[in-house]
């Protein structure tokens, strides 16, 4: 067996793709698809782009719109994410995050392009997302945005992607979301490093997939932040307030086999904060978790849920 | 010129061994700048050995002259085998892999693997001199079990208040203290040159694999070829010199030329009588970086991804000379 990695800039962040193949494998193809994959998504989903099919939709909101299947399929989805974490996870978020300070696409949180500035529009309940046939349609003057569940929606994609070509060994990140499966190289478990949330590139602790499918996801409010007149702000929102989230967990890492719900509880749990983090879970049906907390002396205090973590 | 010395002493910490030599007269010893490095010979079964260029890990003001090199091949195990009072001859010093205080303010360093020896020739000096030029150290290495000059280099960022070092493995493990999991991405350079590190000054030392990554990830962040100073660690057959040949009283000009072919010659034959698989492998990967030095033969531990996606074959018949593997570590995303 052979391990092969590509990585490149998607998304807004780094990607690397790992394989593992038997010795007479061709990796290219796999690579090739991979990749398109992304850069299709990204071009269909991505709030940035002023031609996606996203921006499209949010242009005419208040319209019933002929959508794409991939589009239907990936807000049936925001809406099912949406119920099950009783509107903690809401796609309409996108007005508050802009008027919070992160308009643009990152590492430059200022608008390029003020087609895209929604600002000015409301949130909404995510239950007034329409969903029909080959047809959707979200309340005027409001806007979506797939920022919260992206990643790990596409991470699922790529894995199923895989899975269809008879890949069984791989682990896939989208900027720190990572999705593995089978076994590394030399037949040993996949082994995936939390990184320590004051101390970027320290591993802080870690978890293994045993050979089984894993996704693993990380949000939290020490990255995608900064300042703006009006004080500071980070990419965490929280719907009930349609403002930052108030929390005393700086990340908040999830463990499970779908890299979509590892991905959306990650930042719930992460706006509910350590005190309601078990609540939380038993809620959603979530067992591991690792939160990492302030402790106020520049580390952190790790706050453990579940049996998968290592030191 | 040559210059005699004496080993004082060899100091070897797992496969890497420290070479100290002192000068055989004070009044006739080799001046050099930090960073430069020089070539050796020692008599080896009664016949002197070819010239065998190493980095210079001592400070210039230390009155000693020490080599760092990976023990490997037939010369490393050699020199392994010196004893104290054992003569060297000595030539240099060469290249220009030196700080500028003038014009180099703010600096930052990448090195992998046995590439931190001129770093730490210039960190000993710096903190010495109590330079006051920002420095940062990045310095990949493929096993945290085996980092060369780990210790040191934790005491002097302890010493040197204008010194931040990082150390990268890919296997570091969440109990390695100061370890970054994986390798220097793409990623953390673009962070590099856009963040504190603007006008800085990158200096580049390691094997091939690692050098290119690193000068393309400058590069795509749009530092001026004139910022990035570069060595590349190869085999003796590919030997290459810096534009002075001596610091004091040569320029470099026909002398230097015909050490280059004399060498060459000497250390090809050299090569291939005692290690001619790895004299073929490293032909293939000749240097193509502004400035080039001959190193311990042996190593390639450093890291790097590369700008443009590059697969990685580890299996152990075809291993890269560099490990680009990234491991998994999940982040706020």
């Amino acid at each position: 067996m052979r391990r092969y990695q590509q990585t490149k800039h998607a998304l807004g962040s780094t990607a690397y793709m790992t394989i593992v193949l038997a010795d007479d494998a061709s990796p290219d193809q796999l690579f090739e698809a991979l990749w398109q994959h992304i850069a299709r998504f990204e071009q269909r989903f991505s709030r940035f782009l002023p031609d996606s099919e996203l921006t499209a939709f949010n242009a005419a909101a208040g319209e019933r719109q002929s959508v794409s299947p991939e589009f239907r399929e990936l807000l049936v989805t925001a809406r099912t994410m949406s119920e099950k974490t009783e509107g903690l996870y809401n796609p309409f978020i996108l007005p508050a995050l802009q008027r919070a300070g992160y308009k643009g696409s990152w590492p430059k949180p200022e608008l390029a392009d003020e087609k895209l500035n929604y600002e000015k529009r409301s949130e909404a309940a995510w239950s007034s997302i329409e969903i029909g046939d080959s047809w959707a349609a979200i309340p005027k003057n409001t806007a979506l945005d797939f920022g919260g569940i992206g990643k790990g929606y596409l991470l699922d994609e790529l894995s199923g992607l895989l899975q269809a070509q008879g890949v069984e060994n791989y682990w896939l990140s989208l900027g720190g979301d990572i999705l593995c499966a089978g076994l590394d190289e030399p037949g040993t478990p996949w082994k995936i490093a939390i990184q320590d949330a004051l101390h970027e590139g320290v591993p802080i602790a870690s978890a293994t997939n045993g050979g089984k499918l894993l996704a693993v996801a990380t949000s939290g409010v020490t990255k995608r932040k900064g300042v703006t007149k009006d004080g500071a702000w980070h990419h965490i929102m929280d719907p009930r307030t349609n403002r930052p989230a108030v929390t005393d967990v700086l990340t908040a890492t999830v463990c499970g086999p779908s890299a979509t719900e590892t991905d959306v509880f990650a930042k719930c749990l992460a706006i509910v904060g350590s005190t309601r983090a078990g609540e939380f879970m038993k809620k959603i049906g979530q067992k591991d978790a690792l939160l990492q907390l302030d402790d106020g002396d520049g580390s952190v205090r790790l706050q453990k849920v579940g049996t998968v973590w290592s030191a | 010129m040559a210059y005699a010395y004496l080993v004082q002493s060899t100091q070897q910490t797992g496969d890497i061994l420290l070479l100290t030599l002192v000068p055989k007269s004070r009044h006739k010893q080799l001046v050099f700048t930090a960073g430069q490095y020089a070539a050796i010979s020692f008599l080896r079964g009664g016949r002197p050995t070819p010239m065998r260029c190493f980095s210079i890990t001592s400070s210039p003001s230390s009155g000693v002259l020490q080599f760092g090199m990976r023990v490997k091949g037939g010369f490393t195990q050699a020199a392994a085998g010196l004893a104290p009072g054992d003569a060297v001859q000595v030539q240099g010093p060469f290249g220009e892999f030196t700080i500028d205080p003038e014009y180099d303010r703010k600096v930052v360093m990448l090195a992998g693997g046995i590439g931190i020896t001129p770093f730490v020739s210039i960190l000993r000096d710096a903190t010495e001199r109590e330079l006051a030029i920002p420095m940062t150290l990045l310095f990949a290495n493929r096993s945290a079990a085996n980092i060369p000059f780990q210790a040191e280099l934790r005491e002097l960022q302890r010493r040197n208040p204008n010194l931040l070092v990082r150390f990268y493995c890919a296997d570091a493990t969440p109990g390695d203290t100061g370890m970054v999991w994986g390798n220097i991405t793409d990623e953390e350079v673009r962070q590099l040159v856009r963040g504190e590190h603007v006008g800085s000054t990158y200096f580049v030392c390691g094997p091939k694999g690692f050098s290119d990554g690193m000068r393309a990830a400058l590069r795509a962040g749009w530092v001026h070829e004139s910022r990035i100073i570069s060595e590349t660690f190869t085999q003796a057959g590919s030997l290459g010199l810096g534009s002075g040949f001596s610091v004091q009283s040569l320029t470099y000009g026909l002398a230097a030329v015909a050490l280059v072919v004399m060498i060459g010659l000497v250390a090809t034959l050299d090569l291939s009588r005692t290690v001619p698989k790895l004299a073929s492998a490293q032909a293939a990967a000749q240097p193509s970086t502004s400035v080039t030095q001959s190193t311990s033969n042996d190593d390639s531990n450093g890291s790097a991804s590369s700008a443009a996606p590059t697969p990685t074959p580890p299996s152990q018949s075809q291993q890269p000379a560099y490990n680009s593997y990234q491991p998994p570590m999940s982040s706020v995303s």
